[in-house]
């Protein structure tokens, strides 16, 4: 079976983008465009990673983070920013992965590759 | 002897509170020419007000810029002198001032400096008296030095408020800049022209995928992509004054990064009644490590054991060199933790403190991951805990590789 993502980003060009990109690498995509959207999808459905944006109006990713890790303490969480600066957050350093937004998205498809593939 | 008012008047030029200064001068003029009452009135944009009164029944009477006996001293240069020919209830002809009443005698002395007109100084008799020339040319210079006073009183005010206003201003200015700092800057750039960079150049590419290399066009939307990954590249760029946090990986002791560790925590120990052992592997314990995040590692483990140990006890700091590894342990004689949270204290937010984060553990870990190490815990409800980091050996690595 397909292993699903959810992608949690304000940002609706983003949203597009990475389901378009991670759907050609073969996963499937859910995607929330809030934190609290987020945490009612992963009530819902089976999901095995979450790319999460940390700058969201309303719940931010660092609190979804929060969250995440004390109900299913096993799901990976890659943390996504468009600013550097986060990487110190010592919330951050709670999630599996830290990649910083680029437009270049062979980074980010990589660690999805690592995280999903060594699951399997 | 003459009593010397000019010089009186002359020594209220000083730096001081100009309403004291005023009255005491009132106190003096009065003193000087011999009135019952003397009234210093300042005029300003609304009349003349009372800045200074001293002698009989002085109340505060303010005039409007017309009014009263002051109002006919306004824009004046010389003294008016104002008197009634009978005792009691008689004519002041014409003028109206409820200031005049129980007297025969005034005097108003303008007081005026270089065309500038600045008040009055009003001198009220009982009796009826006429002072001599000799007194009105006193009482003119007196007037001078008086008004240079009040001169000098209104350029101290103007400096005082403006001081103010710059203080305000300057404060002002603080304010806007704690609510627009640099870092809020660069953290609304990021969001708000990074992302749709992100999206522009990420579906330039996409369309380049789909369209095929060989399409009419598609230079175009390699030229799109490459231009956005630049400017990206800016905007990171700009960004990296806080520095990367990628580890800096160079050869070091591990001895020594223990012994750095543990020194600011020296003066906590003691206070908590915390005895210190070291047991430090004899010579160097070389690890490839990045030593400020190693340092960090310790901090946790370290301030966890203090938590611990809320009665004292001690904590004990060892480093071994175990085969192809290099062991760093933090051990306490504190709390120690409950089996059935030993599995859960390296997840993140796991906390049994009422202020903790339940991020110090996480954080070691992955500081220790990193470094391809990893940690262990031994410990035991009531008899303490021990925390071992293994790192691989920099010269056992090394030959490791060789092989
Ligand atoms: N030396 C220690 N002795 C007893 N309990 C400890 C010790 N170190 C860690 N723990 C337990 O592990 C939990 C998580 O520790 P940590 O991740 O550093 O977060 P925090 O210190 O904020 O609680 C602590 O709340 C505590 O219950
Ligand atoms: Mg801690």
């Amino acid at each position: 079976m397909k292993k699903r993502i959810l992608v949690v980003d304000d940002e609706e060009g983003l949203r597009l983008l990475y389901k378009e990109e991670f759907e050609d690498e073969g996963w499937d995509v859910e995607l929330a465009a809030s934190g609290e959207e987020s945490l009612e999808k992963l009530e819902q459905e089976p999901i095995d990673l979450v790319l999460l944006d940390i700058k969201m109006p309303g719940m931010d990713g660092v609190e979804v983070l929060r969250r995440v890790k004390e109900k299913w303490k096993d799901l990976p969480v890659i943390l996504c920013t468009a600013y550097p600066h986060y990487k110190h957050d010592f919330g951050t350093w709670a999630s599996d992965a830290y990649v910083i937004k680029s437009s270049d998205l062979t980074e980010l498809k990589q660690t999805v590759r690592d995280i999903l593939g060594k699951k399997q | 002897m003459e009593y010397d008012i000019i010089g009186e008047m002359a020594g209220l030029a000083a730096p001081g509170k100009s309403g004291v200064k005023l009255a005491r001068a009132a106190g003096l003029l009065l003193k000087a020419f011999g009135f019952d009452q003397c009234c210093i009135y300042v005029y300003g944009k609304s009349g003349f007000a009372l800045k200074g009164h001293s002698g009989k029944g002085a109340r505060a009477v303010s005039y409007g810029p017309s009014e009263g006996a002051p109002g006919l001293g306004r824009g004046k240069r010389a003294a008016l002198e104002l008197y009634k020919l009978e005792a009691g209830e008689g004519s002041w002809r014409g003028v109206e001032d409820r200031g005049l009443k129980g007297f025969r005698y005034a005097l108003v002395q303008p007081l005026e400096a270089g065309g500038e007109f600045h008040g009055v100084i009003y001198l009220k008799s009982i009796e009826r008296k006429r002072p001599g020339a000799e007194d009105r040319r006193r009482l003119r210079k007196a007037a001078l030095q008086l008004t240079l006073v009040i001169k000098y009183a209104e350029i101290e005010k103007e400096l005082e408020s403006a001081k103010e206003e710059l203080k305000e201003a300057r404060a002002a200015l603080k304010d806007s800049e704690r609510l627009i700092t640099l870092g809020d800057m660069a953290a609304a750039l990021a969001h708000e022209i990074k992302n749709p960079l992100i999206s522009i150049g990420g579906f330039a590419a996409r369309l380049g995928k789909h369209l095929g290399p060989d399409v009419p066009g598609a230079q175009y939307l390699e030229r799109i992509f490459v231009e956005v990954a630049r400017l990206e590249k800016v905007m990171d760029g700009a960004f990296r004054f806080i520095k990367d946090s990628s580890l800096d990986l160079k050869p070091e002791d591990m001895n020594a990064i223990a012994e750095e560790a543990i020194r600011p925590f020296e003066e906590d120990l003691a206070s908590g009644g915390i005895e210190l052992r070291k047991d430090l592997h004899q010579g160097r314990l070389p690890v490839l490590a990045d030593r400020e995040q190693l340092k960090i590692a310790f901090d946790n483990l370290i301030a966890n054991a203090i938590q611990s140990m809320e009665k004292g006890g001690v904590l004990t700091m060892t480093t071994a060199l175990s085969g192809q590894y290099v062991l760093a342990t933090v051990a306490d004689t504190g709390a120690g933790i409950e089996p059935d949270a030993i599995d859960k204290i390296f997840n993140p937010f796991f906390t049994t403190k009422r202020n903790g984060t339940g991020l110090g553990l996480t954080i070691t870990r992955t500081i220790v991951a990193r470094h391809k190490g990893s940690i262990k815990v031994e410990s035991r409800a009531g008899a303490g805990a021990a925390f071992i980091i293994m790192l691989p050996h920099a010269a056992a690595e090394g030959q490791a590789q060789r092989q």
